[in-house]
């Protein structure tokens, strides 16, 4: 696991790192650390990293700014804060967990856990996706969005309205922070289920999925069984 | 009072016999002439004291009637009986006298006011005010015919005349400086409270209730001024009826504002409704001429009655004042209204102040509430982040360096020491205050792994100073200047600058480029700022300044103090 920590007081980005490599062990592949997000951001472009470790003073409203910014990247981002009161919002925008200073080794641990445990990491939090567009960022709220699309290193977003959005995370990651009621039924696709009309069986090499705006999208069938299951509880 | 008793008696008197004495003048009284004979048509002859009249019709009061049927030359005629000493000398005097006319008494021509023509053209007004000295010789005692002869092509519509008069020279003196004296008493009082209110509109309270009381004022005043003009001026009738039309739709504010005055004071909802309320009515009172005052009265008296039945504060007072006010206009005719308004006027004055006091007291104890509030919670908002963010730093150096995580948690202790010593003060030494400012930059350099140094300059260490504002700016210049920089310098220098205490802090920190576009609207809004602000203006009130921006290498605060 690639790991990049954004924190500005020495001693702290100490702890950040002696704690990670403690916790990750043989399964951390490198560990950078940054004074500030701007400068982390430079080494983002040039080097892949999976996870961010972002120290947010949330006081405000640039430390949100700075927030929507960071999980807008392919990366999973967790904050260390040390307002507490600020946490759920964080949720909110789809960071995958939120660490309260200070924080202790086993919380440390429960964080990672959530990526790379993806049965864990549902925690139907997330409200917001924050997407890269051309001249800044745009908020899209997580109801908007119909089903999602692979695409490589991309997903594409298909909205309620019909527009579709690229967003700069893979659907594994996405997986990981997003409400329960977006289910992975293939390998290149994600559906809300609250805007899923039915589930089409025509024979058992052809099932899809169709949504209540008439789109239409290709479940697995090795995971048929259990994706009607989640459909049917819906 | 008297006038009225006169008139009683003639309607008594008047059925019965044919030379009946309309009026009695008793010795030093002065007589407001009653029992008035009327008759269309001009002759000389009937000027005569021999003439009988009896016939003639009987002037109506009701002026409405007297104007519109009788347009033209006509005689009014009514006599007087004389007794004692009242033979000495004798005045005639009358006002607001809207036709041309020539006096006779006894058959014998006085005087005359205007001339009396035959129409518009030939007929010339007279003033305002007019008083005829009756020659001595013909006062003896008995009854004595009075006639006048009236043109009045000019003012067809008006009422006919004020109030003839007659009275010993003394007397009418002595009525006339009575006169003088309560108009220019009544004047002074409506002149200086509509100044006092002004000045209170200004300089203390901008409501808009005062406003209305000025203008209720102001209109009143201007009736006053108007009769101050007619009387000393002696003015051409013609130019004071223009007047009193305008006044008179003047006038028609003063229900409104009263109205307003009234609602706005005691917060009477829904305020649009009752003024336009009181508008349309002096409106309709204007246009059907009903009793301006009566109207006015029972408009003040339903809203003061209302804020009463809602318990508002000081409603009574006003009761007060307006009952006074019914009071002296009904019970005294000629300045029993202003007298009254007087009283009036006494009761919106105090509860106007009384109502300014209490809301000045109400806005100073929000004040001081808000203010104390803000300074803590600012403060506590702070405090916890900065603990935690040392902690997790402590938690790092304690498996590193036992010895120096012991001298960190030291720090931390004194900085809270000092906190809680003076959080609560308003002004503390500046030997506190530095205190706080190297705990704190001692703890980051535990924390950042820098190094921080603070210089002062002038500083005796006695200066006074509200908690923590410095302790604040360092705070902030590290936060925002050492981000890449791990060396720091921090100068606190005091200078005098004739009444002012100028206190600059500067630091060496550095910006990073990204940062550097916002920066300054970032520090400026933070809550480390608004806290100083508040801290300021509890001890300062608005007699402090502060500015802050880039210098050389640096960043500089600069917070200048009222020396005193």
């Amino acid at each position: 696991m690639k790991i990049i920590v954004v924190e500005d007081e020495a001693t702290v980005a100490r702890r950040i790192v002696s704690l990670t490599q403690a916790v990750l062990g043989t399964k951390l592949t490198s560990i950078v650390t940054k004074q500030t997000f701007y400068e982390a951001k430079s080494y983002i472009f040039e080097h892949s990293v999976d996870v961010l470790l972002l120290d947010l003073n949330l006081n405000g409203e640039d430390g949100f700014e700075l927030l929507k910014l960071a999980v807008s990247g392919a990366f999973h981002t967790i904050v260390i804060s040390a307002y507490e009161e600020r946490a759920l919002e964080a949720f909110e925008y789809g960071v995958v967990d939120f660490l309260s200073k200070p924080f202790t080794r086993k919380r440390l641990r429960q964080a990672f856990e959530r990526i790379v445990n993806t049965d864990k990491a549902s925690h139907y939090l997330t409200k917001y996706l924050s997407v890269r567009v051309k001249g800044g960022l745009k908020i899209v709220p997580i109801e908007q969005v119909m089903y999602i699309k692979g695409a490589g290193v991309y997903v594409e977003l298909f909205l309620k309205d019909g527009t579709v959005e690229l967003y700069d995370k893979t659907l594994e990651r996405l997986m990981v922070i997003l409400p329960a009621h977006f289910v992975r039924i293939h390998k290149s696709y994600i559906a809300n289920f609250e805007y899923v009309k039915m589930l089409h069986a025509e024979n058992y090499n052809k099932i899809t999925c169709e949504f209540l705006s008439g789109a239409s999208v290709p479940v697995s069938r090795i995971r048929y069984k259990e994706i009607k299951d989640a459909y049917d509880k819906n | 009072m008297k006038h009225l008793w006169s008139i009683c008696l003639l309607f008594f008197v008047m059925g019965k016999a044919q030379s009946q004495v309309a009026n009695v003048l008793q010795t030093k009284q002065l007589l407001w002439l009653a029992g008035w004979k009327f008759h269309v048509g001009d002759s000389l002859h009937w000027s005569q004291p021999a003439y009988q009249y009896q016939h003639w019709e009987h002037l109506q009061l009701n002026k409405r009637l007297i104007l519109n049927k009788h347009t033209g030359t006509f005689w009014l005629k009514t006599n007087v009986q004389l007794t004692g000493q009242s033979l000495e000398s004798l005045v005639f005097h009358y006002y607001l006298f809207n036709a041309a006319c020539e006096i006779y008494w006894d058959g014998a021509y006085i005087d005359r006011n205007g001339t009396i023509g035959t129409d518009v053209q030939s007929e010339k007004t007279g003033n305002y005010t007019g008083m005829f000295p009756i020659p001595t010789t013909l006062l003896t005692p008995g009854t004595h015919e009075i006639s006048i002869r009236v043109s009045n092509y000019h003012f067809p519509n008006r009422s006919l005349f004020g109030r003839p008069n007659i009275g010993t020279t003394l007397r009418m003196q002595q009525k006339n400086n009575q006169w003088v004296l309560e108009h220019t008493l009544i004047t002074t009082v409506l002149g200086l409270t509509i100044l006092f209110c002004v000045l209170l509109f200004f300089g203390l309270a901008k409501n808009l209730s005062l406003l209305c009381f000025i203008g209720f004022c102001v209109v009143q005043m201007l009736e006053l001024l108007l009769k101050f003009y007619g009387v000393y001026q002696n003015i051409n009738i013609g130019l004071y009826n223009t007047l009193l039309d305008i006044l008179q739709l003047i006038k028609i504010l003063d229900g409104f504002f009263l109205v307003g005055y009234l609602v706005l004071e005691f917060q009477i909802n829904p305020l649009k409704y009752w003024l336009s309320g009181a508008l349309l009515i002096s409106v309709f009172n204007h246009w059907w001429a009903f009793d301006h005052f009566s109207i006015l009265w029972l408009m003040a008296g339903i809203i003061v009655t209302m804020a009463i039945v809602q318990k508002k504060y000081l409603a009574f007072v006003i009761l007060i004042g307006l009952i006074g006010w019914g009071f002296f206009a009904y019970g005294y005719p000629v300045w029993g209204y202003f007298w009254g308004l007087v009283i009036l006027m006494a009761s919106m004055i105090v509860v106007s102040i009384l109502q300014i006091y209490r809301r000045a007291q109400q806005q100073h104890q929000i004040e001081l509430r808000t203010s104390r509030l803000e300074n803590q919670l600012l403060k506590k908002n702070i405090q916890p982040h900065f603990l935690m963010n040392s902690l997790i730093s402590l938690q790092q150096i304690i498996h590193e360096d036992p010895f120096k995580a012991e001298d960190m948690i030291n720090e931390l202790a004194s900085e809270f020491q000092v906190f809680s010593r003076v959080a609560e003060k308003k002004l503390i030494a500046m030997k506190d205050e530095l205190k706080l400012c190297r705990a704190h930059l001692r703890i980051m350099e535990y924390r950042k792994g820098a190094s921080f140094v603070l210089e002062t300059i002038n500083i005796t260490g006695e200066e006074r100073i509200p908690p923590a504002i410095f302790h604040t700016l360092v705070e902030n210049g590290i936060t925002h200047g050492y981000g890449l920089k791990n060396q720091g310098r921090f100068v606190l220098e005091k200078s005098l600058h004739k009444k002012q205490i100028v206190y600059r802090l500067y630091n060496d920190g550095e910006i990073s480029p990204n940062q550097k576009a916002t920066q300054k609207q970032l520090i400026g809004s933070g809550t480390g700022i608004k806290y100083i602000q508040a801290r300021l203006n509890e001890s300062y009130g608005k007699k402090w300044q502060m500015n802050y921006g880039e210098v050389d290498e640096g960043w500089e605060t600069k917070i200048v103090l009222p020396s005193k």
